[in-house]
């Protein structure tokens, strides 16, 4: 394996590991509030979907973005209800939601290939990269870490925003006590309810970027269940990532290097068994979950619905 | 105090309004079927009349629901028993693909058999594959505290890879390109109850042991153990009940349902093994048991319903053109709509046992 090949492997990694990214810090800010999210997967893909058809329709990628955005949103709302509002069980929600969704684009994906409107050649417009002058044109790092679109820079100065939010702010110290004893929060004066809400409905706006990252940015195109599973590995890359917005970008760099790590050998036709590379994510976070990388700990409110006397 | 039979009126009212509301759900569900049915620019009623007739005018389709049920009701009654044990099992499709590889190699390397020792012995490894990935997630839970949520979720994408990477490199025979095992005996093949159809000894089965696991469940002493660990956990320990004991009752039995969803499969319809095995069956199944309240007596209606529904999008496909991932749309809606309506049910049950929330 010389440099170049190298290079281009850091960056397909780093690419690859967006998607995961921007879904895993939507989780995150649920998770801290005390709330699970099981709905990455259909909130994921309803942005994918979104994206796809607003740009299809428009020809505007803004438009496509904003309006993968809306249904992440609406999603996200639609979950904080049933969870917050009335109680209801936050791991059947978001499978519920999953479901719905899985169904809805494939619906509407299979309608649009009937129509005609979409065939399988059909491309639309991506977010093309940006080269950052001058460092773009360094050796090496320049490939790695200098030509890519604008929402992958966007979504590592999320990680350093939601870093500074959750730790340095009052609203971000007022989310994560609601995560850990609401009863408390509740007490102190802070809306559980209210902070619930936005997380849940930036959760979905966050979720839907990363889906509509793949459309938008990598294959131009939607085909159904795109996402692949893409939420439960979001999943995985928090817990994996202990529940921190730098360690969720860490996890998500390692399983991105994962999937380019398949994608090169396959390139590169090393006779290795794909699966085994794939499995690694998944017992990474086992590991992780029975504390191999020392102690993780979620908000002790986790998935306790909080009733207001 | 108040008169005891108005006491019983009310109570039996409002159970019956607890047993309303999955249909409540089931038929706004519908509803909203046929408003996305009307958008795609076809008659929502004809498309139900044609799925309604073609299921039941069709012998064929009509036993293609029961290749859907087995595999999904089992599926259903494992949530269902994990559910009321306290213990969340949501790694049915890994569980699944782990006992249809177990019960796999019994049909397979196990020849010479007579089939009434070769079929119950495939299903006790199919039982025992399914139990030990879910036990994994259980050890972990009980002796290093791992939360069995995620452990189950993560797991399941294990054994579907592991299962897939076994089939491709150990048991798909050196002569074939495709990636598959070769047939089980058929010594090992589930009887046809109806010759020429998918109604095999699978359905029986499983609705024999939907009945097993209601009686576990509601009319055994363990069941009630089971039952107190998840309703309460400080109070199952302060009535001296053993947690750890009736939490890996649950998990093996749970595991072990799954497990021969997967044999099901490989013994009903396949009658080998192959990677993409389960079309979300685990899943679909936790959708069944939420609409049935984890109830394995409703278990079996909500059940027949989701692989109606699905058999049925099929049918409205070819027949009149109803993309087919409508049923998940509609499944995922009845799963909301549930989920949704818990705290009026939960609301009703707390004023059924005096106010305690």
């Amino acid at each position: 394996m010389n440099l170049s090949t190298l290079a281009s492997w850091f960056a397909m990694s780093i690419r690859l590991s967006i998607p995961l990214l921007y879904a895993a810090l939507g989780g995150l800010i649920l998770f801290k509030s005390g709330v699970f999210n099981m709905g990455l997967e259909g909130m994921m893909l309803i942005g994918a979907f979104l994206g796809f058809y607003g740009v299809l329709v428009t020809d505007s990628l803004w438009i496509g973005l904003l309006t993968a955005i809306i249904g992440g949103a609406l999603l996200g709302l639609l979950l904080a209800y049933v969870t917050v509002s009335l109680g209801g069980n936050q791991l059947v929600i978001g499978l519920g939601i999953n479901f719905f969704i899985l169904g809805l684009t494939g619906f509407f994906f299979r309608l649009l290939c009937n129509s005609g409107l979409v065939s399988d050649t059909t491309r639309i417009a991506n977010f093309s990269s940006i080269n950052i002058p001058f460092l773009s044109t360094l050796p090496f790092l320049g490939e790695i870490f200098f030509k890519h679109n604008f929402l992958t820079y966007l979504a590592i100065l999320l990680v350093i925003l939601i870093n500074w939010f959750f730790y340095k702010t009052t609203y971000g110290l007022g989310l994560l006590a609601v995560g850990e004893s609401p009863e408390t929060a509740n007490s102190a004066g802070i809306n559980v309810y209210l902070i619930r809400y936005i997380a849940a409905i930036i959760s979905g706006i966050l979720a839907a970027t990363g889906g509509a990252f793949l459309t938008l940015t990598q294959v131009t195109r939607f085909s159904e269940n795109i996402t692949d599973g893409r939420g439960w590995l979001a999943l995985a890359v928090i817990i994996f990532g202990k529940y921190t917005p730098w360690g969720t970008l860490g996890a998500s760099l390692v399983f991105g290097a994962g999937l380019g790590l398949v994608l090169q050998l396959q390139v590169l036709g090393v006779k290795i068994p794909i699966q085994i590379v794939q499995m690694l994510p998944y017992v990474l976070t086992i590991a992780a979950l029975i504390g191999v990388v020392g102690k993780v700990r979620g908000p002790s409110a986790l998935g306790r619905p909080f009733v207001k006397d | 105090m108040e008169d005891g039979s108005i006491r019983i009126k009310q109570e039996r009212y409002n159970k019956v309004f607890i047993t309303i509301i999955p249909f409540g759900a089931f038929f706004i569900a519908l509803f909203l079927g046929a408003v996305l049915i009307f958008l795609a620019g076809i008659n929502p009623w004809e498309a139900y009349n044609y799925m309604l007739y073609s299921i039941f005018g069709n012998l064929r389709l009509f036993s293609e629901v029961f290749t859907h049920f087995v595999p999904l009701i089992f599926c259903a009654l494992s949530f269902a028993v994990a559910f009321k044990g306290g213990f969340f099992n949501v790694g049915q499709e890994g569980q699944l693909y782990f006992g249809a590889l177990t019960g796999a190699l019994v049909g397979i390397y196990i020849q010479g058999l007579p089939a009434f020792i070769h079929i119950p012995l495939a299903l006790l490894a199919g039982f025992i594959g399914g139990a030990f990935w879910c036990w994994i997630a259980g050890i972990l839970k009980i002796k290093l505290g791992a939360d069995e949520i995620l452990n189950t979720i993560m797991l399941s994408y294990l054994s579907i890879l592991l299962i897939n990477f076994i089939v491709m490199y150990f048991l798909k025979p050196a002569n074939s390109y495709i990636s598959q095992s070769e047939k089980i005996a058929r010594s090992a093949y589930f009887p046809k109850i109806i010759p020429n159809t998918q109604i095999n000894l699978g359905v029986i089965l499983a609705l024999l042991i939907a009945i097993i696991v209601y009686i576990f469940l509601f009319r055994s002493p363990a069941g009630y153990e089971v039952r107190a660990i998840g309703e309460n956990l400080e109070a199952a320990n302060h009535a001296g009940i053993n947690i750890i004991k009736g939490t890996m009752t649950v998990i093996i039995i749970s595991g072990g349902l799954s497990g021969l969803a997967g044999t099901s499969i490989v013994m009903g319809t396949q009658y080998r093994l192959i990677p993409a095995l389960s079309p979300g069956y685990g899943f679909e199944g936790i959708g069944a048991a939420v609409m049935a309240r984890n109830n394995p007596l409703g278990i079996i209606l909500t059940t027949f319903l989701f692989a109606f529904l699905r058999v049925g999008a099929g049918a409205m496909q070819r027949g009149v053109g109803v993309p087919l991932p409508i049923s998940w749309a509609i499944e995922g809606i009845i799963m909301i709509l549930v989920t949704a309506s818990e705290y009026l049910s939960n609301k009703i049950s707390a004023n059924l046992i005096g106010g305690r929330a």
